[in-house]
């Protein structure tokens, strides 16, 4: 009943006894935190740097747990610390040079079976534009990763961020005006 | 545009933004190519199965009830940081900077692990049952302890280790090199200016900081002078490395075989005898310490073991012998796509000819057949380099055909280098693996890209199978761009490149001397399969390459559980 609350959205004064437990944040959201440390990665990132960071974000989550105030969904608290885990990954600059230069071997990797020209083309596809997008400074790339394709509103990106709305949709606008000027110019 | 494709419109808009599409056929294209890139990047990314979630919670769990080890690694950090700092302070500020030390007392006197040590001259010190340091001059002394056993790095001053076996594994470091010491009889005399001593039984492995390794059993005497090391790092960073690996070969062979030794480290270069007469003038460290090498040795030195299995490699490897000096050539140079095509496959550039010396070699003789003229002639470099650059990943083999065009135009400097990196880049994604790699080897030489274009060229070069080429290039990348952003990932694969020819001491070795490089996670790997691959030669390495995973990584974290394993495991 309280997990329900918690999760369905109704923020209540949140008492001792109400907090969501790390083993209720883990059940429900283990599987979209691991998604979005894979897409903040990048295909570059190995299973291990996923995994890695995602035990790191839930350790950080269980760490701030008594200061968990309720605010927010738990589910976008819970992203927040883990979006901000992973920014501090991100930032730095040999580790994002790191999933850069590993995005193509990945990506186009020869996978075991036999692939059509189509097929060969869609993964250069997808490492080109994982290629741009890694270009993108981190404080960008995660606002755009985080409204784009894990669906938060621009209010929900402030919580999780502790960022001022407009600061995010000016993230926003910056990172796809920079996404699609660099897949029109190409990239090297 | 981009907010067609986000919420932003308003109810009505996306009608009429239709209704425009549907008319204009720019809009039309530019919508296509964005909405099929969000569709790219929208695609799942791989799922947590079943039994990870289920490792992942475990490990969670473990972590949580483990003590929080993050304070301790914090604090451990600063104090890192705080002893480098020091340390620095020490080796270069002309007096010390106030710091914590403890006073020698009465000698010999035990030593508190992790702690500065201040040494009177003739002041002894017990570092284990059966070790003792000596100074020979007035010395600071930082003593630790690892997991392993006892660390020394001499920051100041001249001591000397006297070991009569004693159990626990010793190391000394000094700024260029670090000695270890297992179980052995030894004496050595350690200071910045270098190391000589003296081994009685047991082993001794000596590692210099610029690269190279040594193993010296009973009767070995090392002779390691800071003057050599600044010889091999002038030769290398005039890229002339055969030169230096001979002299090194010739100083660390002194006596009787002396000469021969160093002659014969040339002729193993195989330079043309111009290419190494301009290499010995470039490196007039590197022919001092050859001239040193010739000189009669005390019959000591002659005792001196062989190198390391894996360190003969080193000394003269064949792809420094054929470390391509791209030659400035004007435009005179038909572009590659007039050249004829002669040659089956691609070829590393060859040695210069040092009587053409201000021609720039073509990049490759056989990129012709696929790579169609550039139209337009070039006028502005800088501009023909941007407009290579936009059409990779779009046109590559046109990229590489503008950018080859731009490099044999005047360009110098970063463009150079910049040019042949598209160039490269172009061949790259066309397929041409050969080319590109020949490509790069020819762009590391240019500091601006000298990091990814080792790093990238090595690893076609590995893919290809020339090994040999593709390590000659990681150490340039290594040598150029020491801390580059790569850095990692070239210790990874140089480490890789020993592993499949079964020289597990040499990956350790890349590893070990990776410093802070081979810290980052991206190194886990390797250290995890190099100590794999020692756990039954040599367990004390492989259980020294996991203790930083085990101290760094999250408890309970992939990397750490494989190496709690391997540890498990070790006799």
């Amino acid at each position: 009943m309280v997990l329900e609350r918690l999760f369905s959205g109704v923020r209540p004064e949140v008492e001792v006894e109400q907090r969501p437990t790390l083993d209720a944040l883990f059940r429900e959201h283990a599987d979209r935190v691991h998604r979005l440390v894979a897409r903040l990665l990048g295909p570059g990132a190995s299973q291990a740097d996923i995994e890695d960071l995602v035990q790191q974000a839930f350790l950080a989550a269980h760490r701030a747990l008594p200061q968990f105030r309720g605010e927010s969904k738990a589910s976008t608290w819970l992203f927040g610390i883990t979006a901000r885990t992973v920014y501090r990954e991100l930032r730095g600059r040999t580790r994002h040079r790191r999933m850069v230069s590993a995005l193509e071997a990945v990506v186009l990797a020869t996978p075991e079976a036999p692939s059509t020209e189509s097929q060969v083309q869609s993964r250069r596809d997808l490492a080109k534009v994982w290629r741009v997008l890694m270009e993108i400074a981190p404080k960008k790339r995660v606002v755009l990763i985080l409204h784009e394709f894990e669906g938060l509103s621009g209010k929900e990106i402030a919580a999780a961020l502790e960022i001022k709305e407009p600061t995010v949709f000016t993230r926003l606008y910056h990172a796809r005006r920079e996404l699609f000027a660099r897949l029109g110019e190409g990239v090297r | 545009m981009s907010c067609r494709l986000g919420p932003e419109l308003l109810a009505e808009d996306p009608a009429a933004f239709q209704r425009h599409a549907g008319t204009c056929l720019d809009c039309a294209r530019l919508l296509r190519e964005k909405e099929h890139a969000y569709a790219l990047l929208a695609q799942p990314p791989p799922g947590l199965s079943a039994d990870r979630r289920a490792d992942l919670w475990a490990s969670l769990q473990a972590a949580r009830r483990a003590p929080d080890r993050r304070p301790l690694y914090v604090g451990g950090g600063a104090a890192l940081l705080a002893a480098a700092a020091l340390a620095l302070a020490t080796v270069y500020a002309p007096h010390p900077a106030e710091v914590a030390v403890i006073v020698a007392s009465a000698s010999p006197r035990p030593v508190a692990p992790g702690a500065w040590v201040e040494l009177r001259s003739g002041e002894q010190l017990a570092i284990g049952a059966r070790a003792q340091l000596i100074a020979e001059s007035p010395a600071l002394v930082w003593v630790d302890a690892l997991s392993t056993g006892l660390e020394l790095r001499v920051a100041q001053g001249q001591v000397r280790l006297l070991s009569l076996g004693e159990d626990r594994p010793l190391s000394l470091r000094t700024p260029t090199a670090r000695l270890s010491l297992i179980g052995a009889k030894a004496q050595l005399t350690v200071s910045r200016a270098g190391t000589e001593g003296l081994v009685e039984s047991g082993q001794v492995v000596v590692e210099r900081t610029l690269g190279g390794e040594q193993r010296l059993s009973a009767g070995g005497t090392i002779s390691a002078p800071a003057a050599l090391e600044r010889a091999q790092k002038e030769a290398r960073s005039s890229g002339e490395l055969a030169v230096a690996e001979a002299a090194a070969e010739a100083a660390a062979n002194r006596g009787p075989a002396s000469a021969s030794a160093a002659a014969q480290a040339l002729d193993r270069a195989s330079a043309p005898a111009s290419a190494a007469a301009q290499a010995v003038d470039r490196a007039p460290a590197a022919a001092q310490a050859v001239d040193r090498a010739s000189a009669p040795a005390p019959a000591s030195h002659a005792e001196i073991r062989t190198p390391a299995p894996d360190s003969s490699s080193k000394a003269a490897p064949a792809p420094r012998r054929e470390a391509p000096v791209a030659i400035p050539q004007r435009a005179t140079t038909p572009a590659p796509s007039a050249a004829p095509t002669t040659e089956p496959k691609a070829a590393i550039d060859p040695a210069p000819d040092a009587s053409e010396p201000s021609r720039r070699a073509p990049i490759s003789a056989d990129l012709t057949p696929t790579i169609p003229a550039a139209e337009p002639r070039l006028s502005a470099p800088k501009a023909a380099l941007k407009e290579a650059q936009s059409l990779l990943g779009k046109d590559d083999r046109r990229a590489a055909a503008l950018a080859v065009e731009v490099y044999q135009q005047d360009v110098v400097g970063p463009d150079a280098g910049l040019a042949l990196c598209i160039a490269a880049d172009g061949y790259r994604r066309s397929g041409l693996a050969a080319q590109a790699a020949a490509t790069y080897v020819q762009a590391a030489q240019h500091a601006n890209v000298a990091d990814e274009a080792a790093y990238r060229g090595a690893t076609l070069l590995h893919q290809l199978g020339q090994d040999d080429q593709a390590l000659a290039e990681l150490e340039r990348g290594r040598v150029s761009a020491p801390r580059g952003a790569l850095a990692p990932e070239r210790i990874l694969l140089e480490a890789r490149i020993h592993l499949g020819r079964g020289r597990a001491l040499a990956a350790a070795s890349a590893i070990e001397r990776g410093g802070a490089s081979a810290e980052e996670r991206s190194v886990d790997a390797g250290r995890l399969e190099v100590a794999r691959a020692l756990a039954s030669t040599d367990p004390q390495r492989a259980r020294a390459l996991l203790t930083l995973i085990i101290a760094r990584r999250p408890a309970e974290s992939a990397s750490w559980r494989a190496a709690k394993e391997i540890l498990n495991a070790l006799p």
